[in-house]
């Protein structure tokens, strides 16, 4: 039994859970507007932007999670200019953004010679160093996106649901769906230190896509993807300590089993309506 | 002095050329028209005449290349919330984790300021809505659980819930059943009733002729518009349709 309960003896490892659990949940509310917008490009794509802005502060010696939130923030808002030309869709737009910033990132890193071990972090995130400041950014910023969301929950629905009716109702739908795209970023940010910016596109998708299969609401599946990704961040990170395995990966791989079972589930039980006469 | 408030046009088009600006030629030239207060309009033409074009125009979304789109002879863009639009199913996305009355509620927002919830009136104009639309029983179902003809009238439950002055609807009757249809059509006579404008786009012309009164006839200009004996003519319809077309 002490065996099973050891990972909480350590500091670090319970800055990490807090980091793990914080994460899965920001990256699983945020994640199901870009699951119901089928944005999971986007992800990938802000996820990798993050390059320049690491290396840039590495390079003069800044906070590199800061640089790495500068770096997203910029693209997600150049993302969001450039395909509001009527002449560029925003997969375009995306497509030249993200990988003119890696380019730039991979220019710039390959000018450090000593970058190689600070490098596998942002890919693929290192939760057991995350330091006390590391977590409080992570919570403070975590906790920002969450009540953006709540707070401005009806303008992300309508927008994300039927953005003519947003048009309609004079609402300023540029600078929604900008302000959803610096949220995303920042959510992404913070992912970094704990699953990698190579996985954390797994953690802002499957924790909603699982939960979509299951809910009628949205606030609802916000609510399932928190719990199913607060949990994958747990027990991802709980078994990385005992089988000695990758923390982001394990996360990962634990949230994908959440979408495994509960996929299998509906294919089991599909669901069905009462018939109603209508 | 008393100003008879139908007698003023709500919607008042003047020498507008409508359409994107990317296009080489404008969807509808040389457009001017007025519609008042109660009208209940079918807007027909061929595919491409510019029956999208006009409505988009009109709720705002395509800014009016050349002329003048006034709605309360204002510019549109200045009266948020009085018109409704009902776009085409395509441009829906029908995944969506949204119940049906969550999608009525929406009529509702321009009307509750986003830091509070919906009072009881809005809840009650709600329920309203869902119970005229004849879809209560739904009401809390995924919207991508319910049938074409449920979500056509989901959709006109929430423009109930809206009480818009301006109704605009694109092929509402595309892909419905019969009692959908003959539900719409009602709900229509009640929107005509609280004094609402309706533009019906549709290419059901035996519809059109058994239940509107008014009819616009396009084809990148206007061709007709008036009565349905006056527009619903062999001749006219040629013109917007060519020689061979059959029409009913």
């Amino acid at each position: 039994m002490a065996v099973l309960l050891e990972p909480f003896q350590y500091d670090f490892m319970l800055r990490s859970f807090a980091a793990a659990i914080m994460v899965g949940i920001v990256c699983s509310v945020i994640g199901t507007y870009m699951v119901v917008r089928s944005m999971a490009f986007l992800g990938d794509a802000l996820a990798h932007a993050v390059l320049p802005g690491v290396a840039v502060a590495y390079i003069f010696g800044g906070n590199i999670t800061f640089g790495a939130m500068i770096a997203s923030i910029v693209v997600a808002i150049g993302i969001s200019v450039l395909s509001d030309q009527e002449e560029i869709k925003e997969d375009t737009a995306i497509g030249i953004f993200f990988t003119a910033a890696l380019a730039l990132g991979i220019a710039l890193i390959s000018t450090i010679r000593t970058y190689a071990v600070d490098l596998t972090h942002v890919l693929f995130g290192n939760v057991l160093g995350v330091t006390t400041d590391d977590i409080r950014f992570i919570l403070i910023t975590g906790a920002i996106v969450l009540l953006a969301v709540t707070v401005f929950y009806r303008f992300f629905q309508v927008v994300t649901f039927d953005p003519v009716m947003a048009k309609t109702l004079r609402w300023n739908v540029k600078l929604i769906r900008t302000g959803l795209l610096v949220l995303i970023a920042c959510t992404i940010t913070i992912s970094i230190n704990t699953v990698g910016s190579g996985l954390v596109t797994a953690m802002l998708i499957t924790p909603a896509a699982t939960a979509l299969m299951f809910t009628k609401k949205l606030y609802t599946t916000m609510l399932a993807a928190a719990g199913i990704g607060a949990l994958s961040g747990f027990l991802g990170l709980y078994l990385s300590y005992f089988l000695n395995i990758s923390s982001g990966a394990a996360i990962v791989l634990v949230a994908t089993l959440f979408f495994i079972i509960v996929y299998f589930y509906r294919k089991l039980f599909p669901y069905r309506n009462k018939k109603i006469e209508a | 002095m008393n100003i008879d408030l139908s007698q003023m046009p709500i919607i008042q088009i003047e020498g507008a050329d409508l359409g994107y600006r990317t296009d080489a030629e404008p969807a509808l030239k040389d457009i001017t028209i007025s519609f008042y207060p109660g009208d209940m309009v079918a807007v027909i033409g061929p595919n491409g005449a510019g029956k999208s074009t006009m409505m988009k125009s009109i709720v705002g979304l395509i800014p009016p290349l050349k002329g003048k789109v006034n709605v309360h002879g204002e510019l549109h863009g200045a009266h948020p919330d009085c018109v409704s639009y009902i776009p085409q199913r395509e441009s829906i996305d029908w995944n969506y984790p949204i119940t049906v009355r969550e999608v009525v509620m929406m009529g509702r927002y321009g009307k509750i300021p986003f830091y509070k919830s919906p009072s009881e009136k809005d809840q009650k104009t709600v329920e309203d809505a869902l119970k005229r639309m004849e879809i209560t029983a739904l009401a809390d179902r995924k919207i991508r659980d319910c049938s074409g003809g449920q979500q056509q009238r989901v959709f006109l439950a929430r423009s109930l819930a809206q009480e818009p002055h301006i109704l605009l609807m694109d092929e509402p009757f595309n892909a419905v059943d019969l009692a959908t249809e003959k539900i719409i059509l009602d709900n229509l006579r009640v929107f005509k009733e609280r004094h609402v404008t309706t533009l019906v786009a549709t290419h059901d012309l035996s519809l059109v002729s058994e239940n509107f009164e008014k009819v616009l006839l396009l084809n990148k200009r206007i061709i007709a518009y008036g009565n349905r004996e006056e527009v619903l003519t062999d001749k006219k319809l040629q013109l917007a349709y060519g020689k061979k077309a059959i029409y009913f």
